[in-house]
C-alpha cells in the first residue's frame, strides 16, 4: 500500500509539472473565464437542488430549509445567472456564450426552469406542499436537472475546446460538483426515506454516496480516472479536509438510509444541515482554485 | 499563485479593496451623511425601553402582511440611495444597510430581520471601535439570498466633525467578487 501511495505521488509529481507548463502556455485570461463560466453553470444545479430541497423539507415539516420565503431571491439569482452566462459581464470576467450549441442548452435550460418555477411558485404562495405539487415538483425537478446539466456538459465540451480541458479546470469542476452533490445526497436521503419508489431511490442513494466518497478521496488526494489534482495548498486541503469531517459525520446515516433502515426527521435535518455546512469550505477551496 | 492574500481567507483581500473604494465613496456621500445625522438628532432622546419596543415592532412586521414600519424606511431616500447603489455592483452586493449612533437602522437596500444591530458584533465593532475600523466576517450561507456571502461592517465618518456618526454593513457573494479580482489575485 505505501509503495503504491509512493508511486501515486511520483504520478502526479509528473501531473503537476504538466499542468505548470499548460498554465505556462495557455493565456491565463481565458483559462480564468472559461472557468467561471463553467463554475457559474455548476452554480444553477446547486440552486435547483437547493430549491426542490426547501420544499421537500417543508413538507416534511423539518424547520432545516432555506425558508420557501426566499424564493424571490432564488428566483432573482438564477435569471441573472442565466443572463450572465449568456451575455457575459466583463466586470466579473464573464465572457459572453456565442457558441451556438450552448445557446441551445441554456433556451432548454430557461424552458425547464420556467415549468419549474410555475409549480414551486404555487407551494411557495400556499405555503405548503401536497403530494400531488410535490410528485409534480420533482418530476420537474428531474427535467431541469437534465437541461442544467446537458448546458453544464456542452460548457465543459465546447469552451475546453473538445473536453481536452487542463487537469486544473477538471479539478475545478470536480470541487464544483462535489458541491452541487451536498444537496443531492440530502434529496436521495429524503426521497428514499419517503418516496413511492423507495427501492429505487435508496439505489440512488448508495450511489450517490459512493461517488461523493471517491470525489471527496480524489480532491484530497488525487485522482487520475477522475483527473483530479490532489489538493493544490494547505489552504485548499484544510477546506477540504472540514467537509470530509463532516462527510463522515453523516455517513453513516446516508449508509443505514441506503440499506433500508428507517430514517427520522433528526437525522434528516442533520443531513440538511450539514449538507448547508460542507458547502462553505467547499466554496473556498473553490475560489482558492480559481485563484491558482 | 496568491498564498499569501489567503492568508486570512480567499475572501478577505478584495473585500478590503471593495470597503476601501466603492464603500468608501458610499459612506462620504451626502445623502448618507445628512440621513445619520437627521436620525441620530432624533433618536437622541430614546430610553432603552423605547429601542426595544421599535425592534419588537419591526420584528412583528416582518412577519405580518401589514408593515407600515419597514415601508416606511425602505422608502426612505437613503434606502433607495442603497437600493440603486448596490444593484449596479454586478450581483456582489447581496444587501446594504446603514446603522445610526444607536444602532438602529436609517437605510436598507431590503428587509433585515431586526431594527436594532445595537446587540451585535457589526455595529460594536464598528461604531464603537471609531473611525477606520473594518470586520469582515466569516463565509457563510445566506439563506435569504442564497448566496455564499460575508458580512463587511465599518464605521461612518462625518469628515465635517471627525467623529464617527453610524456603521455600514454590507453582505457580498464571495464567489462574485473573487471572479471581479481574479486577475489581481492570480499569479
Amino acid at each position: 500500500m505505501y509503495t503504491n501511495a509512493v508511486r501515486g505521488n511520483l504520478k502526479f509529481a509528473g501531473i503537476f509539472s504538466v499542468v505548470i507548463l499548460i498554465l505556462a502556455a495557455s493565456p491565463a485570461q481565458s483559462q480564468t473565464s472559461n472557468n467561471r463560466s463553467f463554475t457559474l453553470a455548476e452554480r444553477q444545479l446547486l440552486l435547483i437542488e437547493r430549491m426542490t430541497n426547501s420544499a421537500l423539507l417543508a413538507a416534511l415539516g423539518i424547520d432545516a430549509s432555506p425558508g420557501l420565503n426566499s424564493i424571490h431571491w432564488s428566483r432573482d439569482r438564477f435569471d441573472r445567472m442565466q443572463r450572465d452566462l449568456r451575455k457575459g459581464d466583463p466586470y466579473l470576467g464573464l465572457r459572453p456564450t456565442t457558441e451556438p450549441q450552448i445557446l441551445e442548452t441554456l433556451g432548454r435550460a430557461d424552458l425547464q426552469w420556467q415549468q419549474y418555477d410555475s409549480i414551486f411558485g404555487k407551494i411557495v404562495t400556499a405555503a405548503s406542499a401536497s403530494k400531488a405539487q410535490i410528485r409534480a415538483l420533482t418530476a420537474s425537478h428531474a427535467n431541469t436537472i437534465e437541461a442544467l446539466s446537458q448546458m453544464v456538459d456542452s460548457y465543459e465540451y465546447f469552451i475546453y475546446g473538445g473536453g481536452h480541458h487542463s487537469i486544473l479546470s477538471s479539478t475545478i469542476n470536480g470541487t464544483g460538483q462535489l458541491r452541487a452533490s451536498t444537496q443531492l445526497v440530502l434529496r436521495r436521503l429524503m426521497m428514499a426515506a419517503y418516496s413511492e419508489y423507495a427501492e429505487q431511490d435508496r439505489e440512488q442513494l448508495a450511489q450517490s454516496t459512493r461517488d461523493f466518497d471517491q470525489a471527496m478521496k480524489g480532491l484530497l488526494r488525487g485522482d487520475i480516472e477522475r483527473r483530479l489534482l490532489p489538493a493544490a495548498t494547505p489552504e485548499i486541503k484544510s477546506e477540504l479536509l472540514k467537509v470530509q469531517v463532516m462527510w463522515k459525520e453523516i455517513r453513516p446515516i446516508l449508509h443505514s438510509a441506503a440499506a433500508g433502515q428507517a430514517v427520522t426527521k433528526k437525522q434528516i435535518a442533520t443531513v440538511a444541515k450539514a449538507a448547508n455546512d460542507m458547502a462553505v469550505p467547499l466554496t473556498l477551496a473553490l475560489i482558492m482554485y480559481l485563484s491558482v | 499563485m496568491a498564498a499569501a492574500a489567503w492568508a486570512a481567507g480567499p475572501h478577505e483581500v478584495p473585500i478590503r479593496n471593495f470597503a476601501e473604494s466603492t464603500l468608501q465613496e458610499w459612506v462620504s456621500s451626502p445623502i448618507v451623511i445628512k440621513a445619520i445625522r437627521k436620525q441620530n438628532a432624533r433618536h437622541a432622546g430614546l430610553s432603552e425601553g423605547d429601542i426595544v419596543a421599535m425592534d419588537k415592532k419591526w420584528r412583528a412586521e416582518t412577519k405580518a402582511a401589514k408593515r407600515p414600519m419597514i415601508k416606511r424606511v425602505l422608502a426612505n431616500e437613503l434606502s433607495r440611495f442603497l437600493a440603486e447603489v448596490s444593484k449596479e455592483q454586478h450581483g456582489i452586493v447581496t444587501e446594504v444597510f446603514i446603522m445610526d449612533n444607536r444602532g438602529l437602522n436609517v437605510g436598507q437596500s431590503a428587509v433585515t430581520s431586526d431594527y436594532w444591530q445595537g446587540d451585535e458584533t457589526k455595529w460594536q465593532k464598528t461604531y464603537l471601535v471609531g473611525p477606520g475600523a473594518m470586520i469582515i466576517d466569516d463565509v457563510e450561507l445566506d439563506e435569504s439570498t442564497q448566496t455564499f456571502q460575508s458580512q463587511l461592517s465599518m464605521s461612518i465618518t462625518d469628515q465635517a466633525s471627525g467623529k464617527v456618526i453610524g456603521a455600514i454593513t454590507v453582505g457580498i457573494d464571495v464567489e462574485s467578487i473573487v471572479w471581479a479580482n481574479l486577475d489581481s489575485l492570480s499569479r
